[in-house]
């Protein structure tokens, strides 16, 4: 097979390092499976899902982006009924209803939600050829976000939910939303704030708050900030090696496997491990960048802008709440976390990336 | 293609937004990098030590106490083997149903659990004792469900017992869990749930008693799960104690007192040394071993007879009849009698327009001082005590050790009240009357003394002048605390007439054969009921061995309730120590010292 010429191989590249070394890590957090037989099947499991989402990932990249957003209302629609089909029917993990069954794999439905938000977005805003009104074009578009964004909040799933704010501003940032328009919809957003506190749950209003103050209730709410710093601070220089950690390997650090993968990494390879990961995930986000600059037209940079603040966003608040400065949401690390539907969605992002960054360069070519 | 596509020039703010946002995203990128350098580099110390905290439980083996035995090497009190349960609230994962399950295996209170769970709440990494004193069955139950048990600790342990029960309670005292006060107070000495002695020897000697607790850290995963031990102290256990009483005699005394309310001392007046302590009525210190329900507590708490106090050295009552004794003497010291003095008693005395009443209605005629002690005359005691003056009744009441703490250092003594008229003014504000000084003469009116102290009066006369601190453990150089000087002709009355008092006088039902008796009684006037009887004795009197104070609250007359009882222990004493030496038991020539490990 000869190698495609037209793709970003350091994005691949990146995004590929990124992937493996997480199979490593959960490896290394769930080899001692006496707590879990599950356990030992994990890094497999990602494994697979890795291949998997390598071969949509390269599929993804040679459609073009303009069939994906001509497709985008589709999914928008599919993601809609599959978030209420989840709310109908979802299976419950701790206490949270954000599964959905499909025959053998359950499909976290927010995760694909990330994606149909973003190309829907894209889809409004080309349509409005770039002159988007006060009323037709920002109302609509909070309409577009505030739909899926309150039935994720319902599962309760606070976090994904909240990535939509910050990703959205920065679209219409670039896409050139005078700053006074974008004033009003973080007003608009400060204004719901109270709306949405009243669709949390108990714990997750306690979330918010004991991030505030961690030490308060060390086997409440604050539990698991305090053990992953622990697990990140005796880390030290070097680490404790794979598969070495005790605050991962006795179990100290809740869900290491997944929204504490991080905790595990700073433990086991300490600072310098988690340097170039930080360096890894800085990397990715500025060949992201790089695409936004090369895209040839709108449709392209809102694209290329979207998914890259999708995946700086969840990085930052990920490697935050484990560090103990940002609030505990449940966001996975991007590309390291155990869990096919976060994986699977982020590797869907980064070929959606790779068709921009073909199209625009053939474009030119 | 049904979208059109917009040329990238209609987007001119687009470089210098994404430049905005390439700044924002360094500069989030470098807070991450500065918090990464803080926890990993700058505070990796500190996290390190908390993560070694996180896997590592401090499990406390407590040490065994000392065994406590009596002079002849009888146990008074043994360690049992016994089981505890503690948690350690760090490792309770899932807490309403370990303490539900735990509640119904061991059939004690979730709030019960709770408080001291709350008690501990500074100490999630250590176990809190929750339950002692389980047995084995038990202990094998709650083994085997461990697992389901998250955070549960099962220790062997030892539970204090005392074989005697009652008898001796007042001396042994009991044990029980360290208080928060007493943490304090101890100055890192304590750790919560130590076990330490709350009265008597217990707590005196706790020191000894105690040992050294040893410890286990265990290496324990997130939910409390054991997974290995990384280091192991031994416990050290606690110095064994001899005290100095005999427990036959001290059984002797118990029964001789059952169902009554007071006191009973025996000592070696060469020495100091406590043959036998009773305080009635007594308590089970078993009571105290284990959990007491806080309605036994209650119970104990409220009994109107106060078994928990310690009269021998707590209880104050006016001495009665005994204390003629010291103004007899403070009379023969100052001249203002002589052996052959004569008073007589028409059955009362008449000062100014009052009326003193002789005990005897009848009178006992012309009498010398001999039988005015001997047959505990009030009327000649009346007259001689005006003839003295109270400064000087006072005086020797001081000399002879009232109105001061004995010394005696099993619990906080009450050191009495030796009135004198400035003292009477001082408190009541009102002059002090002639009638004052004939009430003091017979060992009432102000007078408060404790039977301790009356005993070391009696020790002072059968040591003609020398009184050791009374003491419970075997103890060299003793020196004495009391030393009367005063001359030996006075000391030789007063035994002569506490000789008759037991031969033909009130003390009559005391008397054993063979041996030779001092005594005097006391029939003490109770403005809450019948009298207190009361009774000291020492002897043989050519050379005294032992000495006797019996003290019965409204036991009524002092010969016929508390002479006997005198009697009965004096009996079993001289039965067993015909006249050789009274030592502690012998090993290789010699005693066996304080504070000996077996």
């Amino acid at each position: 097979m000869r190698l495609q010429r037209d793709l970003d191989y350091l994005l691949i590249a990146g995004t590929l390092i990124l992937v493996l070394f997480g199979i490593i890590m959960i490896y290394s957090s769930t080899h001692n499976f006496a707590y879990n037989p599950d356990f030992g099947t994990y890094y497999l499991r990602q494994f697979m899902w890795a291949i998997f989402g390598l071969i949509l990932m390269f599929v993804i990249a040679n459609i073009d982006y303009q069939i994906l957003i001509e497709v985008s209302h589709i999914f928008y629609i599919l993601t809609l009924v599959l978030l209420i089909a989840t709310f109908l029917f979802g299976g419950r993990i701790a206490g949270a209803q954000r599964w959905f069954r499909l025959g053998p794999i359950s499909i976290q439905s927010s995760e694909i939600a990330k994606i149909s938000i973003i190309l829907m977005l894209v889809r409004f805003f080309t349509d409005q050829k770039g002159k988007i009104g006060i009323v037709s074009g920002l109302f609509f578009a909070f309409i577009i976000v505030m739909i899926p964004m309150a039935l994720i909040i319902k599962q309760p799933d606070l976090g994904t939910a909240l990535l939509f704010i910050p990703t959205v501003f920065c679209m219409l940032y670039i896409v050139g939303v005078r700053l006074k328009y974008l004033g009003y919809i973080l007003g608009g957003f400060a204004f719901s704030f109270p709306f949405i506190w009243l669709l949390l749950k108990e714990y997750q209003k306690l979330r918010l708050l004991t991030f505030l103050n961690p030490g308060m209730d060390p086997r409440g709410a604050g539990y698991n900030v305090i053990q992953s710093q622990i697990a990140i601070g005796s880390g030290g220089f070097f680490g404790k090696g794979l598969m070495h950690g005790t605050q991962v390997q006795l179990n100290f650090v809740p869900e290491h496997h997944t929204d504490f993968i991080f905790a595990v990494i700073g433990e086991e390879v300490g600072f310098f491990g988690v340097l170039i990961i930080l360096l890894l995930y800085l990397f990715i986000i500025f060949q992201g960048i790089k695409i936004v600059t090369l895209a040839r037209d709108m449709t392209g940079v809102l694209i290329a802008i979207g998914i890259t603040t999708l995946i700086a966003i969840q990085t930052i608040i990920n490697i935050g709440m484990t560090m103990g400065i940002l609030p505990v949401t449940g966001i996975p690390l991007p590309f390291m976390s155990y869990g096919g539907s976060s994986l699977l969605t982020n590797m869907c992002a980064i070929g959606i990336l790779l068709s921009v960054h073909r199209c625009s360069t053939k474009f030119l070519g | 293609m049904g979208i059109e596509r917009i040329h990238i020039k209609e987007l001119k703010l687009l470089p210098e937004r994404l430049k905005v946002i390439i700044v924002y995203i360094l500069i989030i990128f470098s807070i991450l990098f500065l918090r990464i350098l803080y926890l990993q580099v700058f505070r990796t110390k500190h996290f390190g030590e908390l993560a070694s905290y996180n896997s590592v439980r401090i499990v406390p083996k407590r040490a065994f106490r000392g065994i406590i035995y009596d002079r002849q090497g009888i146990p008074l009190v043994e360690n049992l083997p016994t089981y505890t349960v503690s948690i350690i609230p760090a490792d309770l994962t899932d807490k309403n149903n370990t303490l539900n399950k735990l509640s119904s295996i061991l059939k004690v209170n979730i709030s019960d659990i709770e408080d001291k769970l709350e008690k501990g709440k500074y100490h999630q990494f250590e176990p809190i004792k929750i339950v002692d004193s389980i047995d084995a069955r038990l202990a094998s139950i709650l083994d085997e469900s461990k697992f389901e048990l998250p955070g549960i600790v099962i220790q062997l342990d030892s539970k204090r017992y005392y074989p005697n029960a009652e008898i001796g309670a007042h001396i042994l005292g009991y044990i029980g869990e360290v208080n928060e006060l007493q943490i304090l107070d101890g100055e890192g000495k304590y750790s919560l749930g130590d076990i330490i002695g709350q009265t008597g020897v217990e707590k005196k000697y706790d020191d000894i008693l105690r040992g050294k607790n040893g410890q286990i850290k265990i290496i324990v995963n997130a939910i409390g799960k054991q997974v290995g031990i990384l280091e192991e102290k031994n416990r050290e256990a606690g110095s064994n104690i001899i005290l100095t009483i005999d427990s036959e005699l001290q059984k002797t005394a118990e029964e001789a007192m059952a169902k009554k309310t007071g006191a009973v001392i025996v000592m070696n007046p060469k020495n100091g040394e406590i043959l036998a302590y009773v305080s009635k009525p007594g308590f089970n210190p078993n009571l105290f071993s284990v959990r007491t329900s806080s309605v036994e507590w209650q119970k104990l708490m409220s009994n109107r007879e106060r078994p928990m106090y310690n009269r021998p050295i707590k209880g104050l009552y006016a001495p009665g009849s005994i204390f003629k004794l010291i103004t007899v003497i403070a009379a023969l010291e100052s001249n203002m009698c002589d052996e052959h003095t004569k008073m007589t008693c028409k059955g009362k005395y008449i000062y100014n327009t009052w009326e003193f009443k002789c005990w005897k209605k009848e009178g006992h005629g012309a009498i010398e001082l001999n039988d005015a002690i001997k047959d505990s005359c009030d009327v000649y005691l009346y007259q001689l005590g005006l003839k003295t003056r109270v400064e000087r009744i006072a005086k020797y009441a001081k000399l002879f050790g009232f109105g001061s703490p004995t010394g005696f250092a099993l619990g906080s003594e009450e050191q009495g009240i030796v009135p004198t008229p400035e003292w009477k003014e001082f408190t009541t504000g009102v002059f002090w009357f002639p009638g004052d000084t004939m009430h003091m003469a017979i060992g009432q009116g102000y007078l408060l003394v404790t039977p301790m102290q009356i005993l070391q009066m009696v020790n002072v006369i059968a040591n003609d002048g020398i009184a050791y601190e009374p003491h419970i453990t075997k103890e060299k150089g003793i020196k004495p605390c009391i030393n009367v000087e005063i001359k030996k002709n006075t000391f030789d009355i007063i035994k002569k007439a506490m000789l008759s008092v037991v031969e033909n006088g009130t003390g009559y039902s005391s008397r054993i054969p063979g041996v030779k008796i001092a005594g005097k009684t006391s029939s003490i006037q109770n403005p809450h009921g019948a009298d207190h009887a009361a009774f000291v004795a020492f002897g043989p009197v050519e050379d005294p061995q032992i000495s006797v104070i019996v003290f019965v609250e409204k036991g009524g007359k002092g010969s016929a309730v508390a002479a006997p009882i005198a009697r009965q222990i004096l009996e079993k004493y001289f039965s067993k120590h015909k006249k050789e030496d009274y030592g502690l038991v012998k090993k290789d020539g010699y005693t066996i010292p304080f504070g000996h490990k077996p």
